[in-house]
């Protein structure tokens, strides 16, 4: 007797389901976009006057440089450039939530110099070709002995906030910490980029999203003159 | 190509029945089953042209010219479908830089984009930015718990849309990363963030239950593990219901198959990313018996 209710409620059971014909089937696929598949003549044309638009554009003037900015060690204009303009537009358009921080950048990833003369959109997509985005990495102040360590080592990076001599290493007037370092510096270093493992004792990264080329070429748009600084902030 | 098959089936039946595994089969005709086809990208990020054969990682990979190739074919194999965008459409050549976005809507505009989320970058313009460039686009933008009834995107961005394709109706909705700590507050201005999970419950338990969805589709940027905030895919996944498909973005996730997650109550709902650039195309196919409307149901992995 039990049997047969057993049975039958299998039976109901499947008949329901049947009856039901509830049934979703989901197939799913992943299908690679590449140079296999033949593009779209109508989106090419589409695309076609916006392409050439922006190859011109490269060409276009946006500054002018009174002296050639070239990449050195243990401080270069170009490196001086690139962390000043960074500053200042962080500054300008309040993009950090903290006044006070010191930035870091590396020789490495400034590929080309500005020349004497003209500044056009492609002079900056040759010296920052990276898609590297602005960030904020909060450090324990420990870490600033092994940013000085890391410098001393190298040669020299491009930085600011903070002055490095033989004999001392003072941060700028005005600029204090507490308890915890404020690093401005590109999304690639914080990651440990270039061997700069002390972004690894980070309590937090805020990345900005914020291109670094971006930053530069809006820069340059505004403020058109430019002229090499060398102010001695490292003297190794 | 990766196929998989899972099914889907009433609750009221399951429930304490063991089915035997022959039920559970694809049918050998699937061709007399009603069919859906969903098509997704996530942080197109302005790549409008195929990377270079000298790239050193995707070479020769992407370009909407050729996404837009492949759409046309599967538009003419298929009668439903439905091409959606989880965000991250702006910033990341000088295609942006140059034209704000422009040239990005038109283009997904063209390519018959049914719905698309904003991500972080997605304000990279501010929002006049946005509206400025949305001009040229034809298509909603669903955000669910960003509330711009202060600013000038206020009745230009929706909470949901539902489509209908053949025999079915599928709502989408979407739900976005917090915005204060990642975006310039000049960008997003007074736009308001709500926790995105319980969002995402009340908006698709009315999708389902209210509008009667056959499927519910959540376009999220909150990324596929946590990243900047502690909101992410698989808790969305874990903490809701009444949701069958996220389609994710942000976090730049190259699934190699769509995931099955367990949600609130013990169904299983689908997770899948598709990395970024526009490199693939994810593709997840629906296959619809006489679903009842407003019933719960579980995926169940064939």
């Amino acid at each position: 007797m039990k049997i047969i209710q057993i049975l039958w409620i299998i039976a109901l059971g499947a008949g329901l389901w049947a009856c039901s014909s509830a049934s979703v089937f989901v197939q799913t696929d992943k299908v690679g976009v590449n140079t296999s598949i033949h593009p779209d003549d109508t989106l090419q044309t589409l695309i076609a006057p916006y392409k050439k638009a922006l190859a011109a554009d490269m060409d276009r003037v946006i500054g002018f440089a009174s002296d050639d900015l070239v990449r050195a060690r243990p401080e270069g204009p170009l490196g001086n450039f690139v962390i000043d303009e960074t500053e200042d537009y962080l500054k300008q358009n309040n993009v950090l939530p903290v006044d006070n921080f010191i930035t870091l950048m590396n020789h490495g990833s400034l590929r080309s110099p500005i020349s004497y003369g003209d500044i056009t959109v492609g002079d900056v997509f040759k010296l920052m070709p990276f898609d590297n985005t602005i960030v904020l990495a909060k450090l324990p102040m420990t870490a600033f002995d092994s940013i000085v360590k890391y410098l001393i080592n190298s040669g020299g990076e491009p930085i600011g906030g903070f002055q490095l001599t033989k004999e001392d290493v003072a941060f700028d007037e005005g600029t204090t910490f507490n308890d915890t370092l404020y690093v401005v510096t590109t999304d690639y270093l914080a990651n440990g980029g270039d061997n700069m493992n002390f972004f690894k004792q980070r309590y937090e990264v805020i990345d900005t999203g914020i291109l670094l080329r971006n930053i530069l070429l809006q820069q340059v748009e505004k403020k058109k003159n430019f002229h090499p600084v060398l102010d001695n902030r490292i003297m190794l | 190509m990766e196929r998989r098959i899972f099914l889907q089936k009433s609750a009221i039946v399951g429930t304490g029945l063991a089915i035997s595994p022959s039920l559970l089969s694809f049918p050998k005709h699937p061709e007399h089953l009603e069919k859906i086809t969903i098509l997704h990208t996530n942080d197109t990020h302005s790549n409008i042209e195929t990377f270079p054969s000298t790239h050193a990682k995707y070479p020769d990979q992407g370009g909407v010219a050729r996404r837009y190739s492949l759409l046309k074919q599967i538009r003419k194999e298929e009668k439903n479908v439905l091409l959606l965008d989880a965000g991250d459409i702006f910033q990341g050549t000088p295609y942006f830089n140059k034209f704000h976005g422009e040239l990005e809507m038109k283009l997904m505009s063209h390519m018959g984009y049914d719905c698309a989320t904003m991500g972080n970058h997605d304000f990279d313009a501010g929002l006049e930015g946005f509206l400025n460039a949305y001009q040229y686009g034809d298509f909603p933008f669903v955000c669910s718990n960003y509330n711009f009834d202060n600013t000038v995107l206020k009745d230009v961005i929706k909470e949901y849309q539902i489509f209908k394709k053949g025999p079915f109706k599928i709502g989408v909705f979407g739900v976005g990363v917090q915005l204060n700590g990642l975006v310039a507050k000049a960008n997003f201005q007074d736009t308001t963030v709500s926790a995105p999970i319980p969002v995402a419950n009340g908006i698709a338990k009315h999708l389902r239950f209210e509008e009667e969805c056959d499927l519910v589709i959540c376009l999220s940027h909150l990324g596929y593990e946590a990243k900047q905030f502690k909101d992410n895919d698989q808790l969305l996944a874990a903490e809701t219901e009444n949701i069958d498909l996220i389609i994710g973005g942000h976090t730049h996730t190259f699934l190699p198959k769509p995931e099955v997650h367990t949600n609130k109550i013990g169904e299983k709902v689908l997770i899948n990313q598709v990395g970024w650039a526009g490199l693939a195309l994810g593709r997840i196919d629906f296959y619809l018996g006489e679903k009842k409307r407003h019933k719960r149901h579980e995926l169940v992995m064939v």
